[in-house]
């Protein structure tokens, strides 16, 4: 009971987002992670894309569901070709219309410190945070970013 | 004697009296003033006073001044009732001036009613007692001082390792504050290195049993260096309390003085190897176990051969012979050295006249004896020649290739030998006709020339002149005069020897250009460069100082140009140099009171001609910008290797004009494999011995720099002629130019520089095997962390599992079962595929591998993946090669199975296998008409965890190809790949020959 409370009270607190993005070559883990995110009931739109190169298509796209840039984008470090790294170079080269106000959190499995020190000195990476996404960690996500 | 007086009203009895008298201590009475009443014997004497001196004294008076108003401030006590004694230290003056240190105690004494009636003291002489005192303090405080002003760090722990006490030395060492260490583990100021701490926790409990303990060590610094040393642990019994005292010696300096010590030991076996004399070390047993290359070749064995030989084998076995080998023994066993002369015999039975010189020196912890042989037989036969002059004068005199005339004093010719004919090309009857002046290149002074001649040889001085002289049909030469006045009866005649020196001039030449090449080098030298004479006397230099100019350093001593560092001092220096042959490296500056002056490191090195030293060389390197303890070190080994080649840089000069031919020294050929003696060699000489792979390219430089009229430089392989061994040889080369800007010649200095190519490969390899480190720790977070990725995916949705179907397991619940199955899988996979990986070459011996067979095996191995993808594999001939098996195996495994797996959607895999040989390696390829590799990707693939594909589309773990490279290098090979998207891959693996 509790827990469903507050759950409800952080829902009123935070404002909804429209549209979150994961980007994550592990269906598994996007699937999962979607699934979370529709448990946590934060956003209206949910989008997975399955590479950075994907992602950097379909972020440029004119008839992308919604139209709006995403409020919040879920980066995976591990990625075949492109990595999360080679993403995030390419994105800051997109017009800012394209990009949005966006936070970027890297949803990693990976601890290893110097990436978490490259998050840290990046401008678009708003927070370090690691693999599985649970519904608390959503919750704290929005407090801080988006309240 | 009585105790009555006025002030006194108790009378005594005469028993109180004699027991005062006889009493064994001071005993004095003392009136309310402090007037001695009454002293004892013995008082008396310890105040050193005679009694009717004392009574009736103010006790005040005999006492030193400073002791009063303590003295005042007890008695005030006394009179107030704050207490009924007191005891003090007192000193007393006695009559002779002498102090006497005294204890008292004093009271005041009572009538019957407790009224007082004066002041009792009694005392006793404790001067020893406080003398001993002062002592102890004493020696308490220079052991204080002792303690903490040692050199050494000294410190006091309990048993249990808790540091008590440390001194001021081990706080520096350790850089922690005495505060800090005093609370402190001695865990914890030594490095976590189980080697250390076992080797600490021994000391510990030997010190325990048997009082005294001593250990090799390191600590760590607060900052973290280490410190290398020895711990002297004592058990010190402190009453009931026992405490360890540890006394550490820092060794750091004398280590690294040791691992200098082993570089010099290495530079000093590349001069034994270098040496152009032969050297060999030899047994008590006439043994011998080492020679260098040079002694194997002058007797024409190998070295191998030659260490197989004894004393004996290199002697023509006559008694006379061998005995002189043993004397030379003795002697060099009585008196450390013995050179001697002695025949030789080589392998092909040649004999040759030797001289030895031969030493005691230690070799692997034994007395052996070490000799330098050198060939004498040429040397021989002229000395040999020489004692026969007498008796075969006139055959010389006719014969000799010097020419012979004998003249008078106005230069008429008397009698010439058969050689001056010929280098004059007159018969002797015309010369008999003619005046020497006649046979001299006309020059104005000819007159005075003559006189002047005559007048030395007059004075019986020998006369040695060169003079240009002309033959019959009138070309001129050079000859080198040797006059002498003989006396026959009364009339003097000059003996005139000429030899013809135009040759000799011309090499004479041909070395000062040499050696001025060499000097513009050295001008041209970062460093200073120095040559001293035996007393320290600059002879040259090739730069001033800041400090001193060019010019007006020759002639001065070298200590007042340079300033040494540190406890070091010249003397020692030159002796030390002087003892031990050896180069030495040591810390200067140029002026020590000018700030901001150049942090030098220079190195001094015995200069020696025909075995003898005859000055020094002193290179000086500025390091100012090297402020690095290992910089330095880098540097010194740099210079010392410098310096040890110094003397096998080969010269050369090819003359455009010419074209064809090329002169170069003797240490070129040496450098060559090629015949001392002969310095002029046809181009194609040098064009034949270049590495076949270089020649192109060399050749090419060349034409290129000459065309150019370009300064190179060149690092290039040659073949050398005579062992066939590959050497890698470092050139530069200059121009000489016309004043019009064309070449005229090329000048240049080569030497051989395969040990530094071994060293730089050695480097290489060591990098290598740093980055194989690395990528092994990045394993290591690799394996902790991210396997457990797969295995999240197993819980993540065994968790959607039981949320969503707890009670029921329908489709959708199958397939999250099937995922988890999956994770559980790919899990599996990984971590056998890292296993391994992280194996490869742990272990392992290599054979001989038949790739063919292992070709066959595999495609066992693979047969339901190859018929289920009706995979075509075609194998060329494959050759058996010395490897490891299992590691192979992997690698075409890998290859194989990679070339079958990235098939086309729509075409059969079709693989082809073959190998071919180049002159280092094999080559092996894979070639598939698979999807192909963008060139981009052609090295990350190799990378350990890069995929280029989803795991939906392509199973894998990223592994496999890091699994080849690693396989690859263990066989000091290569693995790349060439590839066209959407037409195939080719994967090359080479494995080096005699890898």
């Amino acid at each position: 009971m509790a827990c469903a409370f507050r759950y409800v009270f952080l829902s009123i607190m935070n404002k909804r987002l429209d549209l979150v993005l994961l980007i994550d070559d592990d269906e598994d883990d996007n699937f999962y992670h979607k699934r979370i995110i529709e448990k946590a009931d934060i956003a209206d739109h949910i989008v997975s894309l399955a590479s950075g190169v994907e992602a950097l298509n379909w972020l440029q796209s004119p008839e992308k569901v919604p139209s709006s840039p995403p409020d919040l984008i879920f980066l995976d470090i591990n990625m075949p070709r492109m990595n999360g790294w080679e993403f995030l170079e390419a994105y800051q080269a997109l017009l800012p219309a394209h990009r949005g106000k966006i936070i970027i959190m890297m949803l990693t499995t990976s601890l290893n410190p110097a990436d978490q020190e490259r998050a840290q000195r990046s401008p678009y990476v708003a927070g370090f945070e690691t693999k599985p996404l649970t519904v608390a960690l959503l919750h704290q996500i929005l407090t801080t970013h988006f309240a | 004697m009585s105790l009555n007086s006025a002030s006194f009203p108790l009378q005594a009895s005469e028993l109180t009296l004699s027991v005062f008298e006889q009493a064994p201590m001071g005993i004095c009475l003392l009136d309310f003033e402090g007037r001695i009443q009454y002293a004892n014997e013995l008082s008396c004497l310890i105040m050193g006073h005679a009694r009717e001196d004392l009574v009736p004294r103010l006790m005040a008076e005999v006492m030193v001044a400073e002791d009063l108003p303590l003295i005042e401030q007890k008695v005030q006590a006394l009179f107030e009732g704050d207490a009924s004694q007191v005891a003090l230290e007192k000193r007393y003056v006695q009559e002779d001036g002498q102090i006497v240190w005294v204890s008292s105690h004093i009271k005041l004494f009572r009538d019957l009613t407790g009224q007082p009636q004066g002041i009792i003291c009694m005392m006793e002489d404790v001067t020893e007692k406080v003398g001993l005192r002062q002592r102890l303090n004493e020696k308490e405080r220079r052991y204080e001082a002792l303690f903490q002003q040692s050199g050494d760090g000294i410190g006091i722990h309990d048993l249990e390792g808790n540091i008590l006490e440390v001194n001021e030395k081990a706080c520096e060492l350790l850089e922690y504050t005495k505060e800090e260490l005093t609370q402190m583990h001695v865990s914890q100021i030594h490095p976590p290195i189980p080697e250390v701490i076992e080797a600490g926790l021994q000391a510990l409990e030997k010190v325990k049993q048997t009082g005294k303990a001593c250990f090799s060590t390191q600590f760590l610094s607060k900052t973290g260096n280490l410190i290398y040393g020895k711990g002297y642990l004592t058990l010190v019994n402190l009453g009931v309390e026992q405490i360890v005292q540890v006394v550490f010696r820092d060794e750091t300096a004398q280590r690294m003085a040791e691992d200098a010590w082993q570089q010099k030991a290495l530079a000093y076996q590349a001069l034994f190897d270098q040496s152009g004399d032969g050297i060999g070390l030899i047994d008590m047993q006439g043994k011998f176990l080492v020679v260098n290359q040079r002694l194997a070749d002058i007797f024409g064995y190998t070295v191998a051969e030659f260490e197989q030989l004894s004393i004996p084998d290199t002697h023509p076995p006559t008694e006379e012979i061998i005995a002189r080998c043993n004397a030379a023994v003795v002697e060099t066993l009585n008196a450390g050295e013995a050179v001697f002369e002695n025949l030789f015999l080589t392998k092909t039975g040649q004999q040759l006249q030797g001289e030895v010189r031969m030493t005691l020196t230690q070799w692997e912890g034994e007395t052996v004896l070490q000799a330098i042989f050198k060939d004498i037989s040429e040397q021989k036969r002229a000395l040999a020649a020489l004692k026969s002059q007498e008796a075969q004068y006139r055959a010389l005199f006719e014969h000799a290739g010097d020419g012979v005339i004998i003249r008078d004093l106005n230069g008429d010719i008397l009698s010439a030998n058969q050689s001056i004919c010929q280098m004059l090309g007159y018969t002797k009857d015309e010369l008999n006709q003619m005046n020497i002046t006649s046979l001299i290149v006309p020059r104005e002074d000819l007159g005075q020339f003559m006189d002047l001649s005559n007048e030395i040889l007059q004075k019986g001085e020998k006369n040695i002149l060169e003079v240009s002289l002309r033959r019959k049909d009138g070309s001129e030469w050079v000859g080198e005069v040797y006059a002498k006045i003989l006396k026959i009866g009364q009339t003097p005649i000059i003996q005139s020897i000429i030899r013809d020196v135009t040759e000799r001039n011309a090499a004479r030449k041909a070395i000062q250009e040499s050696e001025a090449l060499l000097r513009s080098i050295m001008e041209g030298a970062d460093a200073w460069i120095t040559l001293l004479d035996l007393e320290g006397r600059i002879q040259y230099a090739n730069r001033g100082t800041p400090y001193y100019p060019k010019a007006q350093m020759k002639g001065q001593f070298i200590e007042t140009i340079l300033k040494l560092k540190g406890e070091m001092n010249w003397p020692d220096i030159r002796t030390s140099v002087l003892a031990n042959q050896n180069p030495l490296s040591f810390e200067s500056c140029f002026d020590p009171k000018v700030s901001g002056t150049y942090n030098l490191f220079s190195t001094i090195n015995p200069v020696f001609e025909e075995g003898i030293i005859v000055g020094f060389t002193v290179i000086i390197n500025d390091l100012t910008e090297l402020n690095e303890t290992k910089a330095k070190h880098q540097k010194a080994l740099e210079i010392n290797r410098l310096t040890t080649n110094a003397a096998q840089i080969g010269v050369f000069e090819w003359d455009l004009a010419v074209g064809d031919e090329i002169y170069w020294d003797d240490t070129v050929n040496r450098i060559f494999g090629m015949n001392p003696g002969v310095n002029v060699w046809p181009l194609q000489a040098f064009v034949d011995i270049l590495h076949p792979e270089d020649k192109e390219r060399i050749i090419q430089q060349i034409q290129d720099s000459v065309a150019a009229v370009r300064d190179d430089v060149a690092s290039y392989r040659i073949i050398r002629q005579d062992d066939q061994g590959m050497r890698w040889i470092w050139e530069q080369w200059f121009f000489e130019k016309d004043d019009a800007g064309n070449a005229l010649n090329i000048r240049g200095i080569l030497w051989d520089q395969t040990e530094e190519k071994k060293r730089q490969d050695m480097e290489i390899r060591n990098a290598q095997l740093e980055a194989q480190n690395q990528e092994l720790k990045a394993f290591t977070y690799i394996a902790s962390h991210d396997l457990q990725s797969p295995l999240r995916t197993i819980n993540n949705y065994v968790g959607l599992f039981l949320e969503d179907y707890k009670d029921q397991v329908d489709d959708q619940g199958k397939w999250y079962l099937e995922v988890v199955m999956q994770g559980a899988r790919r899990m599996h996979h990984l971590i056998k595929d890292l296993l391994d990986y992280s194996r490869i070459g742990m272990k392992r011996q290599k054979s001989s591998v038949d790739l063919a067979q292992l070709m066959k095996a595999l495609q066992v191995d693979l047969a339901h993946e190859i018929t289920t993808h009706q995979a075509r594999i075609s194998i060329g001939d494959l050759p058996t090669i010395e490897a490891y098996q299992t590691e192979l195996r992997l690698l075409f495994q890998n290859l194989l199975s990679n070339a079958i797996k990235f098939r086309k959607k729509d075409e059969a895999p079709v693989i082809h296998i073959k190998a071919h040989e180049t002159e280092e390696e094999w080559v092996f390829s894979v070639k598939d008409n698979g999807i192909g590799i963008e060139e981009v990707y052609y090295e990350k693939i190799f990378q350990v965890f890069q995929r280029l594909h989803k795991r939906e589309d392509y199973e894998g773990t990223g592994i496999g190809l890091a699994h080849c490279a690693k396989v690859a290098n263990l066989h000091n090979g290569r693995i790349w790949v060439e590839s066209e998207l959407g037409k195939g891959s080719t994967f090359f693996v080479a494995i080096p020959i005699d890898a």
